[in-house]
């Protein structure tokens, strides 16, 4: 079998996003142990796992949520562990975290203009063209600019936390949980527009409890058991050994 | 008809001041989830300090904007040094911790300058007065008027057209989330107590100008605040503008037709029969839900 586990060393200087020996959790409980992979400029990288292997906990120490307990983290050249969220996200690094939490009383347009709270060029024209550029993506978000968003679908609130995250102009995006809870038209349609924004140029980080979905988009896929990456290999590789997908993922 | 514009008149006045007071309270409260009984020691700064300016030879409608400016630094301080460390505890801290700093300002306010009444004279420009059908209207109480729905025309457009103001929306509603666009969230809570002492003072300073400033107008008027709060409900402009609007008409009311010792009690009759027939406060928004 081709899938590899993974061997951590020396940051990658050449991939956007480095981790190394990252140990972390909530509070004094420790739920990530030992975590190491790169994400490389301009791919699609998946993380799949059980419910509980701690992918959103390792979303939230890159976004800077939670500080995390031992490890290194480098994006974009320089080290974020320990660094603000504000620092991160103003690096490029966004996200579309778990459960859309958009500001739900607020307008579509105020929460997308809120993804670009950290650029540091906000002129008029820079915001309106980031604006154009998600609705260019998700026209029902252009329609629906003036509503509040905790009014909306999930597909479309799924949307304007994608839109809310793209507004910052990011190197990475990072989403977790694409598909919670949406009809398999609708993750068509986001799977099909996330294919759009990577070919514009936005690396992605996948986290996505849906194997076929997050093999069906990414270039690499990371697997995460109880707090650590058991496996790392191609979505081929992983698609084609049923007795990987049975042991870790429960399906 | 004279009666009736006095009422008018007097209802404006109120409603201008509830509305500064209880729009900085209610933001403290919303965003921050902190009960700010501080709230009427800043009240009580702002008079104290338009009244020092002005002695000290500052024009007191200049004494104004430099006491709310002054304010809006004490308010920022607070936070960060004070108000920072119970931000995440139970509610129950933030009162306290909040409650033994207005018994300290108001201490300290007793201290340096005695429980006397202290005015202001007003300039000769603010001295005359003009008669509307009978109903007499003092030049300063125009001007207060006047500014303090000024100030409430800003906050609005400042919360509602502005990205910051976004931002303190966005915390409000979902810290985290906030940090995950880049809100500096310590930051906007900063800001946030900022505002609210800046409003707290702006409404202590025209109360100096209107009557007095003295150690006990901080409670005196948090009470009004906390009234109108309860009444209009949280999570929005509009709600303490309605409480106020409810509150500044009733009391003018009954202070011109029954005389001003009944008008104290109209607040707590009006905070009484909310909480009995309709208990989410009259917008249906309960006023202690964040
Ligand atoms: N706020 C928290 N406090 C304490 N423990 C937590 C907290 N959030 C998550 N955990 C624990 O951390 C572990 C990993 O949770 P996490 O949410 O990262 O998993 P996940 O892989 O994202 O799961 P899912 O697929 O259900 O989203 C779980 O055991 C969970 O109980
Ligand atoms: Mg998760």
């Amino acid at each position: 079998m081709g899938a590899s586990p993974v061997s951590p060393g020396a940051p990658d200087a050449s991939a956007l996003l480095s981790v190394r020996g990252l140990d972390g959790g909530h509070g004094p409980i420790q739920v990530l142990a030992d975590i190491s992979f790169d994400v490389r400029e301009g791919e699609v990288m998946a993380i799949i796992g059980a419910n509980g292997a701690g992918k959103t906990t390792l979303l939230r120490i890159l976004s800077g949520l939670i500080q995390p307990m031992r490890g290194s983290i480098r994006f974009a050249g320089r080290e974020i562990a320990g660094s603000s969220s504000d620092e991160i996200v103003g690096l490029g690094l966004c996200q579309a975290p778990e459960g859309r939490r958009l500001f739900s009383g607020l307008t579509v347009e105020e929460n997308l203009r809120l993804g670009s709270f950290r650029r540091r060029d906000k002129s008029r024209r820079v915001v309106a063209d980031a604006l154009d550029q998600v609705f260019a993506y998700f026209p029902r978000l252009a329609e629906r600019r003036g509503q509040l968003a905790g009014t909306m679908s999930g597909g479309e609130q799924q949307m304007c936390a994608i839109g809310r995250a793209l507004m910052a102009g990011p190197r990475l995006l990072a989403i977790d949980e694409l598909s919670l809870g949406l009809a398999p038209v609708i993750v068509e349609e986001l799977v099909a527009i996330l294919y759009d924004i990577h070919e514009a140029g936005t690396t992605v980080l996948l986290v996505e409890q849906d194997v076929s979905v997050a093999l069906g988009v990414a270039d690499r896929a990371l697997v995460m058991q109880s707090g650590k990456i058991v496996l790392q290999s191609s979505p081929d590789e992983l698609l084609a050994d049923d007795a990987i997908i049975k042991s870790y993922l429960g399906g | 008809m004279q009666i009736c514009l006095q009422i008018f008149f007097d209802s404006l006045l109120l409603i201008g001041l509830y509305s500064i007071g209880a729009l900085g309270f209610a933001l403290i409260w919303g965003v921050l989830n902190v009960l700010n009984i501080a709230h009427g020691a800043f009240i009580m700064l702002g008079g104290y300090l338009t009244f020092l300016l002005w002695r000290n030879g500052l024009d007191p409608l200049l004494a104004i904007p430099a006491t709310m400016a002054a304010l809006f630094a004490v308010g920022w301080l607070i936070q960060r040094f004070l108000i920072d460390y119970v931000v995440s505890g139970p509610h129950s801290l933030g009162i306290a911790l909040t409650y033994g700093l207005n018994l300290v300002l108001i201490g300290l306010a007793l201290y340096f300058f005695t429980a006397e009444y202290r005015s202001i004279n007003l300039p000769p420009y603010l001295r005359g007065y003009v008669d509307i059908g009978g109903a007499k209207l003092t030049y300063v109480r125009i001007v207060i008027m006047l500014i303090a729905f000024f100030l409430t025309a800003c906050v609005w457009w400042f919360m509602d057209r502005t990205e910051l103001g976004a931002a303190i929306r966005a915390t409000r509603l979902d810290m985290e989330a906030a940090r995950l666009v880049g809100i500096k969230v310590r930051t906007i809570f900063d800001l946030t107590t900022g505002i609210s002492a800046m409003l707290a003072g702006a409404m202590g300073g025209l109360i100096a100008l209107l009557h007095s400033a003295s150690p006990a107008m901080g409670d005196q008027y948090l009470l009004q605040v906390l009234i109108v709060t309860v009444l209009g409900g949280l999570g929005s402009i509009a709600g303490p503008m309605l409480g106020a609007l409810v509150l500044g008409i009733s009391t003018s009311l009954v202070s011109n037709l029954w005389g001003a010792t009944y008008s104290t009690l109209v607040g707590a009759t009006l905070v009484l029969l909310v909480l009995v027939l309709k208990p989410s406060g009259l917008r249906g928004r309960a006023f202690y839900e964040a």
